[in-house]
This record gives C-alpha cells, sequence and structure tokens, in this order.
C-alpha cells in the first residue's frame, strides 16, 4: 500500500457536518428569540424558585378536606360527561372514520370534504371549544359534553380512519372477488378486523375525555372544574389542593380501570 | 365444445404508460385445470385478475357463461363474481372471525345483510361447509379463529370458501407460494383434488414449473403481458421454460428447491459480490 | 337436521354479556348526571342568531392575533426545548434497563405519573396563584405537563427497544454515559423526535388554553373578544388559530416523514 492513504483521516461518519449544525443553530436562534419576545429573565426565575415552591406548599398545603363529600357529586358528572360524549363520538367517529378511510370510501370529494370537517374539529384546541360553545350556549353540562363530543370526534375520526386504512386491502379483496355488496364487507371483513383498534382508540379517547372533562369545568361547562376555578378565585387554596387531589385520583383510577379493559380484550 | 371463459384482446395499462397486459386472447373450456406460468411481473396476477374484474382491464373482452363482464357493474358484477371462486397467495381470511364464518363468507352474496349478520346461514351451506373443512383435514379447527392457523391451514380454509360459493370457475393467484414446501404440497393436492371432484375449471397462477407439470391439462406461458407459451405439459420443453423466464433466471431455481448450491450466486449476491471483486484486482 | 352453530358457545354468551355491560353504564351515566334538556333547547333557538352574528370577520385584529400567536407559538418552543433537555435526563434515570437505582427510577416515574394526571390547565391555575400573571407563569405551567408526557414517551421508548443494544454495549465494556451516548441516543432519537413533534403541537395547544385562564397569547386575545361580545373578533381569532394549529400540524408530519426517511 502507498503511504498517502494513512495521512488520511478515516472518517467515522459519511453524512455531512453541515446540516445538524445549521439545525443546532436555528435551534439555538428560535429559542434566544423566545426568550427575548417573552421577557422571561431565566435568572430571575432561578433566584425565584425556592420562593416559588416555598409560596406553592405555603399557599396549598395543608390540604383541606373537610368538604369532601360535597364533592361527589362534580365527581360524577365530571366522569358522566366524559361517559357520554365517549358514546356518542365513537358513532359518530366510526361513521366518519369510515367515510375518510381509502378501503372503504371511493369517492375522492366525499373523503376530502369529510377530512377537512375532522381536521377543523381536531386542530382547534378543545379548551377553545368550549369557551366558544359556552358564549353560544351558556353555562351548562351539556354544553361540556357537547364540546367533549365535538374534539373527541376529530381525534377517533383520525385515529379510526388510520386503523381501518391499515387493514390491508387483501382481506378485502377476497369478499370483493366472491361478491359481496359493500355492507357485508363492512360488517364481515372491516369491522372484525377494526375491533381491536377500536378499543384501543375508545379507552383513550375515554381517557382525554376525562381529563377534559376536569378542565371544561374551567370555563364553565360543569363538572368538578368549576370547584377548583371558585375555590381558587376565593382564595380557598387547602380546598383547591384537595379537589385537584381527587382529579389525581380520578385519572389515576381512570387509567387503570382503561389498561385492565385493554389487556383483557386486545 | 362452447368455451367457458373466452378471453379477447386483454390489455391493461397502469398509469400512462405501463402495460402489464398487451393484449390477451384464450379461450378456456369446462373441466380444464390451467396452469399460468411466468417470472414475476409478467403480469400473471393481473391477468386473474382482470377475470373477476377485480382489476378494471383497459380494452377487451372478458365473456364468462355468455355474459360479457367487462361491461357490469354493481349488483350485476357482483351475482356473477359470485359464479367465480378466488384463492388467494395471503389467504386473505378475516383474521378474527373463526373458520367457519369464513368459509361462509363464500355465500354471502346469497344471502340479505340482516341474515349473515345474525349468523342466519342456510343449513345445507353450513353443512356443506362443515363437511369441505372434514375434507381437509380441519374439523378440529371449525371455531378456532383464521389467524390461530398455520399458513397452510389458512390456505385450506381459503379453498373451503371458494368451493362454497359453488362456483363454475375457481382462479388461484400463487396458491403455494408463501407456503413451506410440505404445506404447498398438500394444498396444491387438495386444490387438485377438490376441483376434479367437483369438475370445476380452474385457472391457477404458479411459479413453480413442476407443480405446473405435475397437475396441469394445460399451461400458459406470460411473459411481459404476453401470452408465449400454449399447451400441453408435454410440450413444455427445457428450452420453453429457458425462453419464458428469460431475463429471470434466478426465479427458475425455485424448481429445483435447492438455489444455494456453491457457485450459484443469485443476482442480488453477485452484485454484492463484484465490487470486492474488482477492489482486489486494484490490489 | 342437527343444529351447527355459527359460533362456539362461549363467544357468543361474552358478546351479549359485553353490549349489556356497555349499556348500562351509558345508562347510568345518563341518569346520574343532570343534563337539564330543556335548558339546552331553549338556548338552541338562541344559537343562529348568535352564529349568524358570528359569521363577520374583523381583519383590524389581524395584526395584533400575528404578535399573540407569536407569543403563543414562543412559549410552545421554549418550554418544549427545557422540558426536552430534563426529560432526557430523566428518562435514562427512570428507565427500568438503564437506571442506575431502581430505586431512584420507580420514585421518579411514580411522582411523574401523579404530575401527568393533573391537566396542565390546573398547573396553570395554581402556578398562577403562587407567581401571578404572565409569561412566566405560562413557561412554567407547559413545562411541568411537557416534562410529565416527554419522559413517559422517552422512558417507554427506551425499555421497547433499549435491551438488546444495552446488552451488546455492556458486553464491550461501556460505561453508562457511553452506552447512553453511543448506543441509546443513536438508536432512540427518531421515535424521540416523533414524540417531540406530538409534545410541541400539545404545548402549542395547551399554551393557546392557559390564555383563557389569563397567560399571554392568543388564547387571552380570544378570552378578551369572548368577554366583550366582540363577534367579528372572535371568528377572526378562532379562524386564526385554526389554520396556526393547520399549519403546524402540516409542518410536523413533515418533520416526522424526514426523520423517518430523510436522512440515514
Amino acid at each position: 500500500m502507498n503511504n498517502k492513504a494513512i495521512n488520511y483521516k478515516i472518517p467515522i461518519d459519511q453524512r455531512e457536518i453541515k446540516r445538524p449544525l445549521f439545525i443546532m443553530l436555528s435551534i439555538f436562534a428560535l429559542l434566544s428569540f423566545s426568550v427575548y419576545y417573552l421577557e422571561i429573565s431565566f435568572i430571575e426565575m432561578m433566584m425565584g424558585l425556592p420562593n416559588f415552591v416555598m409560596f406553592f406548599f405555603q399557599k396549598f398545603f395543608p390540604p383541606n378536606a373537610e368538604n369532601l363529600q360535597h364533592y361527589i357529586p362534580a365527581v360524577i358528572d365530571t366522569l358522566g360527561y366524559a361517559v357520554i360524549s365517549t358514546y356518542i363520538s365513537t358513532i359518530i367517529a366510526f361513521i366518519l372514520g369510515i367515510l375518510i378511510s381509502e378501503n372503504t370510501n371511493k369517492f375522492k370529494t366525499l373523503q376530502v370534504v369529510t377530512r377537512g370537517f375532522v381536521s377543523i374539529l381536531r386542530n382547534i384546541p378543545f379548551i377553545i371549544w368550549g369557551a366558544l360553545l359556552v358564549y353560544i350556549f351558556g353555562i351548562g353540562g351539556i354544553v361540556g359534553v357537547f364540546a367533549l363530543i365535538l374534539v373527541t370526534v376529530g381525534f377517533l375520526s383520525k385515529s379510526y380512519a388510520e386503523s381501518i386504512d391499515e387493514i390491508s386491502g387483501d382481506k378485502l379483496e377476497a369478499l370483493r372477488a366472491n361478491g359481496s355488496s359493500y355492507l357485508q364487507i363492512l360488517f364481515h371483513g372491516v369491522i372484525p378486523e377494526f375491533i381491536p383498534a377500536w378499543i384501543n382508540w375508545t379507552l383513550f379517547a375515554f381517557e382525554i375525555n376525562v381529563r377534559a372533562s376536569v378542565v371544561l369545568g374551567l370555563v364553565g361547562a360543569g363538572g368538578i372544574g368549576v370547584l377548583i376555578d371558585t375555590n381558587i378565585n376565593l382564595f380557598k387554596y387547602g380546598e383547591a389542593i384537595t379537589i385537584i387531589a381527587v382529579v389525581v385520583i380520578i385519572i389515576l383510577l381512570t387509567e387503570l380501570v382503561t389498561n385492565s379493559i385493554r389487556k383483557r380484550f386486545v | 365444445m362452447n368455451p367457458l371463459l373466452s378471453i379477447k384482446n386483454l390489455v391493461k395499462v397502469y398509469g400512462k404508460d405501463t402495460r402489464a397486459l398487451n393484449g390477451i386472447s384464450l379461450d378456456f373450456y369446462p373441466g380444464e385445470f390451467i396452469v399460468v406460468i411466468g417470472p414475476s411481473g409478467a403480469g400473471k396476477s393481473t391477468f386473474i385478475r382482470c377475470i373477476n374484474r377485480l382489476v378494471d382491464p383497459s380494452e377487451g373482452e372478458i365473456v364468462f357463461d355468455g355474459q360479457h363482464l367487462e361491461k357490469l357493474t354493481g349488483r350485476k358484477l357482483r351475482k356473477n363474481r359470485a359464479g367465480i371462486g378466488m384463492i388467494f397467495q395471503h389467504y386473505n381470511l378475516v383474521g378474527r372471525t373463526n373458520v367457519i364464518k369464513n368459509v361462509l363468507h363464500g355465500q354471502l352474496s346469497n344471502l340479505p345483510l340482516y341474515k349473515s349478520l345474525l349468523g342466519l346461514y342456510r343449513h345445507e351451506d353450513k353443512q356443506e361447509a362443515v363437511e369441505l373443512l372434514k375434507k381437509v383435514g380441519l374439523q378440529d379447527q371449525i371455531y378456532k379463529r383464521a389467524n390461530e392457523l398455520s399458513g397452510g391451514q389458512m390456505q385450506r380454509v381459503g379453498i373451503c370458501r371458494a368451493i362454497l360459493q359453488r362456483p363454475k370457475l375457481l382462479l388461484a393467484d400463487e396458491p403455494i407460494a408463501s407456503l413451506d414446501p410440505l404445506s404447498a404440497n398438500i394444498v396444491m393436492q387438495q386444490l387438485h383434488t377438490i376441483s376434479r371432484e367437483k369438475q370445476l375449471t380452474c385457472i391457477v397462477n404458479l411459479h413453480q414449473v413442476d407443480y405446473a407439470k405435475k397437475y396441469a391439462t394445460r399451461i400458459i406461458g406470460i411473459k411481459q403481458g404476453a401470452v408465449v407459451f400454449d399447451g400441453v405439459p408435454s410440450q413444455l420443453t427445457e428450452a420453453m421454460i429457458r425462453e419464458i423466464y428469460e431475463g429471470k433466471e434466478s426465479q427458475m431455481a425455485l424448481k429445483n428447491e435447492s438455489p444455494h448450491l456453491p457457485g450459484a450466486l443469485t443476482d442480488n449476491e453477485r452484485s454484492h459480490a463484484m465490487p470486492m471483486a474488482a477492489g482486489q484486482n486494484d490490489e | 337436521m342437527e343444529h351447527i352453530r355459527v359460533t362456539s358457545k362461549g363467544s357468543v354468551g361474552k358478546s351479549i354479556l359485553t353490549v349489556l355491560t356497555l349499556g348500562t353504564v351509558f345508562f347510568a351515566a345518563v341518569k346520574l348526571i343532570d343534563l337539564d334538556m330543556q335548558k339546552f333547547y331553549e338556548r338552541l333557538e338562541n344559537a343562529p342568531e348568535v352564529l349568524s352574528r358570528m359569521m363577520t370577520i374583523d381583519l383590524s385584529i389581524v395584526p395584533d392575533t400575528f404578535s399573540n400567536i407569536v407569543t403563543s407559538l414562543a412559549l410552545a418552543f421554549l418550554s418544549l426545548v427545557v422540558a426536552v433537555f430534563l426529560a432526557m435526563l430523566l428518562s435514562f434515570l427512570a428507565a427500568s434497563n438503564i437506571a442506575p437505582h431502581r430505586l431512584t427510577a420507580i420514585f421518579i416515574k411514580s411522582i411523574f405519573a401523579v404530575i401527568r394526571s393533573v391537566p396542565s390547565l390546573v398547573w396553570g391555575l395554581m402556578v398562577i396563584a403562587s407567581l401571578g400573571f404572565g409569561n412566566t407563569s405560562g413557561f412554567v405551567a407547559i413545562l411541568i405537563s411537557a416534562v410529565g408526557y416527554l419522559t413517559k414517551t422517552f422512558t417507554g421508548s427506551i425499555e421497547e427497544t433499549g435491551g438488546e443494544i444495552i446488552e451488546a454495549m455492556k458486553s464491550t465494556g461501556a460505561s453508562w454515559f457511553q452506552i447512553i451516548f453511543h448506543g441509546l441516543i443513536p438508536l432512540c432519537i427518531t421515535s424521540f423526535i416523533a414524540w417531540i413533534t406530538v409534545c410541541f403541537e400539545s404545548n402549542l395547544s395547551e399554551s393557546i388554553g392557559l390564555g383563557i385562564i389569563g397567560v399571554g397569547g392568543i388564547g387571552l386575545l380570544l378570552t378578551q373578544a369572548i368577554n366583550t361580545y366582540n363577534y367579528a373578533q372572535t371568528t377572526t381569532i378562532v379562524i386564526m388559530i385554526c389554520l396556526l394549529m393547520f399549519v403546524m400540524e402540516l409542518l410536523m408530519t413533515r418533520i416526522k416523514k424526514n426523520i423517518k426517511y430523510g436522512n440515514s
């Protein structure tokens, strides 16, 4: 071998260094801009951190659990909204999902229109939907259910459609080949294959709905969120933290339940 | 004798100018067991799917049992499809549905939706389904989910489903390509036995030439979307096979089932080996 | 004539039971909560009027909307970057197959399970109560939930895919840091980035939502418009939010695709 080769460095990476460097630089630039624009002083924040933590604990602790039994109706409402909206939205979303999926809808225009509609539902944050609906319909539980349905339909339709798309066309081809009608293909081919994904997504939607149902109370759509908001506004921090603890328990229990259902059925 | 299926000048163009089928004209007579051979990409699959219109042909006529299939749509097309059974390479069963329901799917076109949803299949259909499953040796798997079966078992369910349609014509697209040699043998044997018993006309796509020679009453060779051979198995000479697979010889290796003889590199291996050899020469 | 079953006995019973349970849960929920349908119908009559008034837009608010969108974006981005660093650190301490101490791992995991189950807007309320209104509160509130989300998903990715590479690198005698920097990060970076893009989207929608409870950004502007019954402005802002989220979704999908197929 010639000696020239020895002097060359052996690169262990063939990729260019420029791209990652460029990405790093642009992230850093964006970061500096954000800090400058928001006028957040990190030094102040760091200095204030112990204060903040102390403040936090002083204000919110000790919890005040005196009124615990009064929260029960609100807890039931919150869960009830989540259950009802999950049920209603799974039905609507299933129909929309079928309309969006290429596997089950051959009409391109209808597909695009539904997809657009669903993406509007999904893209507006649910709290904004809540605020808008309260604005239109006034305060109340049904507004909360309505908002939950809108958002869950947006989320579920897209997820369902993706899962239906994933059912390989092969399986449906056999039913097409033996002369089955559209609805027969749907009920005997698509739905049985879709069930595991359906359970999974719907349980997931229920988890999200429980959380969202708590939060929607903050904008006046009923449930336990209202209690958190009013107690904080009345400076009753001890009670607020108790309610938040209740929320944590609800959400953890929900996850426990959904996970065990998932394990059994999927 | 009148042909059961008559195909005239069948052309299929994908996209703008990918010609998968280049004007195929063939007549198929009742009782024939036809094997279509050819390298992958030759258009075998497109050809067989054009017959029952899973793929819409661009030009040409398909006359099945006196009906022009290429013009049919909707309900009429479905009725005619029901008279053509089909078996697929990937079995195409509904995995989460049990075996007997998968077989009964063969009768969906003769049943209103609500009956099929409630499981109200006709008794004689159920009886035949059970008998067919017994015949292929799956009597113990009747209520198992289809996706709990092995590949060979799934394909046998696929055969039962196609037979339960009580078709006049049976299409099979590479029915044994995804199976191990042993299951492939069983499946091919059963497909042959059952179709002889029911006196069905069969069109089977295969790429294993030896299977074609063993079972076919007539072999058709397709290359680049056109028929290059049409005759009885004894007419299919080595030279003919070589011509059909010209340029794709590596696929012929399957015929011997020993593709990895030392010294016999597949295309893929060869291309990897080349630069290495070149590098050594540089030294 | 003997009857031939199409489904096995057990599965029919199971499906009936499932349907009954599902039905009971639904009706129990409807019964237990008090949905005042009458009131709703009354209001439904007013809805067309409100909606028709909302069918206008007010372009004069667009520049203001833009500057507020930048605020929301900046909040989401800033908390994302900080959260990614914190979550990286925490997830390597928490993933069961690489965690240096088992107890620390369990501790981190359970703390974050609790942190995650407090919705971000509730964190927002608590932080505002302690720090007052403003961008800093928004930053902290989003940061908390973003760290919670990323730690969980990162830990999941490491536990799912890391096992073999950890074993292989341990057998070469690599140290903890070496395993992380040369093994796990290159291996998991793709899924990390996918999670980060998801997190950015949810950060953004949280930062918009936080506006409603008084942190800055586009949400605050919307609340002001709503509170002053300014229909045209409300519509305009909602449309802008929708467009913003739409563009972000496209962008994030693009990034995910790039990472998956582009440079490797």
